[in-house]
């Protein structure tokens, strides 16, 4: 009876450690978002105390700070170069995936090689000839030149996703209306296109996700006309005076709010994107 | 009627040049043509801001140079000393939480949604949030860290500037290797694991001769993945430090393009990124010899 009530009594202590421990956990990732959420309903004075609350009246100073430094024409910039080379990058990525798969020519393995590679070489290595090339060609500052830019290194990440959702599409039904007189590009456009529709959202999902937060990049090929977020917010904490942290907390979360809902959304396909593509 | 067909056999014939055509063009255009470019320039003195002779031939020059200054090998060490703590620390932490999401726990699916988040942050705001809370005068951690007797200088310190780094990657990244290890956790083949147990072997047991070796393949993808990521670091030091105290936190990202946008040694960083593509494909045929080694 005794050695009964110890066992559940140390199986109830097991499961208040394992609970601790999430919320722990939990508390640890969490915080420095939630800490900025607070901080942007808080007054700039409150802001750079130096004995910080949870407590506080809040304000939507932060907030309004947005429109006097129309944070839309950056939020607009973000969204037009994301969502162009997202769209892109996900359709010739998805044919160029598909040829990759349902087609043997020579030079297949090799290229399938370099798409791998180009994932593994760090964007660094592009810059410099990259940003001489783009101003002679006269593509500084202006939406397509960063647009094609982020297509490029979307595509082989788009390439090698839609390689590994392809390989799980069943060749029977292309097949049987190859049969019955459809082209390839029919097969793809109709049959397997739909078919690889969460895909391809997938796909889609995370090329938007790279393009809004990248940055490198777009703080050498846009100018104030076509600044990005990341790279106004970047601005805004190089200034050596005055750091306005207040306005800065705004700034964060409305910009990482795209990120967020998308993440959220897409929960499902984003965990079974990072471990399809480590698991192969 | 004739040509028709033979229109339609020729486009079908070669589809696939068809499909592959769009990616192809943009990747040539946009990463293998701007390459051969910078290999042309790793072997000029290119200064546009030089008004007299602003490009000068120098042929190995510049890789002379690099392998003679004491900064690229400072750079060097902090780069590869960041990656190698960074991820360690994130797969031990990350392995840990992934094994403690294995058990059951209520409410696995909405917390692993909230762990998602930290990775999917913009890095240029994680920078600026992490510049904010562990700032000197005002930051919450630095003045509960101080409460609690902890004087750590965080980022403005010689010393301390790069493992403040390392926190902020591990606490954007743990995630990423928490979820490819719990993925391979799941997967793991329940009746060797009864087996053993019905033999008496202890839990420590279970991890160390069961767990490890069977996780062999998913540990080793995701340390290669997060380590191929890591070494590019450049958003978030550059917001919190630009390349820290006296280039303590100064990683070859940073001081290529330090080099190349604030200096205009355009040359001389198109020479340094090959030196840091040397050593990331090195690195990666090592990875890859290991890989295919224990697996």
């Amino acid at each position: 009876m005794k050695l009964k009530k110890q066992k559940a009594l140390r199986k109830l202590g097991g499961y208040i450690l394992i609970y601790l421990a999430v919320a722990a956990i939990v508390c640890f990732f969490m915080f420095p978002i939630f800490w900025e959420l607070l901080t942007s309903f808080k007054s700039a004075k409150e802001v750079v105390s130096t004995s910080p609350s949870f407590i506080f009246r809040p304000t939507l100073a932060s907030w309004s700070y947005l429109s006097e430094i129309n944070i839309f024409h950056n939020f607009k910039n973000t969204l037009i170069v994301a969502s162009c080379s997202t769209i892109i990058a996900t359709l010739f990525g998805a044919l160029a995936a598909y040829a990759i798969i349902r087609s043997s020519f020579k030079g297949r393995k090799l290229m399938v090689f370099e798409i791998l590679t180009l994932r593994m070489v760090p964007p660094v290595a592009f810059v410099v000839p990259i940003f001489i090339l783009w101003s002679k060609l006269n593509l500084i500052n202006t939406y397509q030149g960063l647009i094609l830019m982020y297509t490029a290194f979307n595509l082989p990440f788009s390439i090698w996703l839609m390689i590994g959702y392809f390989k799980s599409v069943p060749t029977q039904i292309g097949e049987a209306a190859m049969i019955d007189g459809c082209s390839h590009s029919g097969v793809f456009w109709r049959i397997v296109l739909p078919i690889a529709k969460p895909g391809l959202a997938a796909v889609a999902v995370f090329c938007m996700m790279f393009s809004w937060n990248e940055f490198m990049f777009a703080t050498l090929l846009t100018r104030l006309e076509t600044a990005t977020l990341t790279v106004e917010t970047a601005r805004r904490i190089m200034i050596r005076t005055y750091i306005n942290w207040s306005g800065l907390a705004g700034i964060s979360i409305f910009t990482i709010s795209v990120p967020l809902i998308f993440a959220i959304i897409i929960q499902k396909q984003l965990v079974k994107g990072i471990s399809m593509g480590a698991v192969k | 009627m004739f040509s028709r067909s033979t229109n339609i056999s020729v486009m079908e014939k070669n589809w696939h040049v068809y499909f592959l055509l769009p990616a192809l063009l943009i990747i040539t255009a946009v990463s293998i043509f701007p390459f051969l470019f910078s290999v042309y320039l790793s072997f000029q003195q290119y200064n546009p801001v030089r008004i007299t002779q602003p490009s000068k031939f120098v042929g190995l020059g510049n890789f002379v140079t690099i392998l003679k200054d004491p900064i690229v090998w400072n750079s060097l060490r902090t780069t590869l000393s960041f990656v190698v703590f960074a991820v360690s620390i994130e797969f031990i932490f990350g392995f840990a939480i992934a094994l403690l999401f294995n058990k059951e726990i209520p409410g696995k699916n909405i917390i692993r949604g909230i762990l998602l988040i930290p990775m999917v942050l913009t890095p240029v705001i994680v920078g600026l949030i992490w510049k904010y809370l562990l700032n000197d005068t005002f930051g919450v951690i630095n003045i509960f860290s101080k409460r609690l007797e902890i004087n750590f200088a965080w980022y403005n310190s010689v010393g301390t500037a790069l493992i403040t780094m390392v926190l902020i990657d591990v606490w954007q990244w743990t995630p990423f290797i928490f979820l490819i290890l719990l993925s391979g956790l799941v997967s793991l083949p329940m009746d060797v694991y009864e087996s053993a147990k019905i033999d008496g072997a202890s839990s420590w047991g279970l991890f160390y001769y069961l767990t490890l070796p069977l996780m062999k393949r998913v540990i080793l993808i995701a340390i290669i993945l997060r380590s191929v990521d890591a070494i590019r670091i450049f958003d978030k030091i550059w917001v919190l430090t630009r390349g820290g105290p006296s280039r303590a936190t100064e990683v070859l990202s940073i001081l290529i393009f330090k080099e190349g946008f604030l200096y205009f040694n355009l040359g001389y960083a198109a020479a340094l990124s090959f030196f840091f593509l040397a050593i990331v494909v090195v690195l990666s045929f090592l990875f890859i010899r290991i890989a295919k080694f224990e697996v």
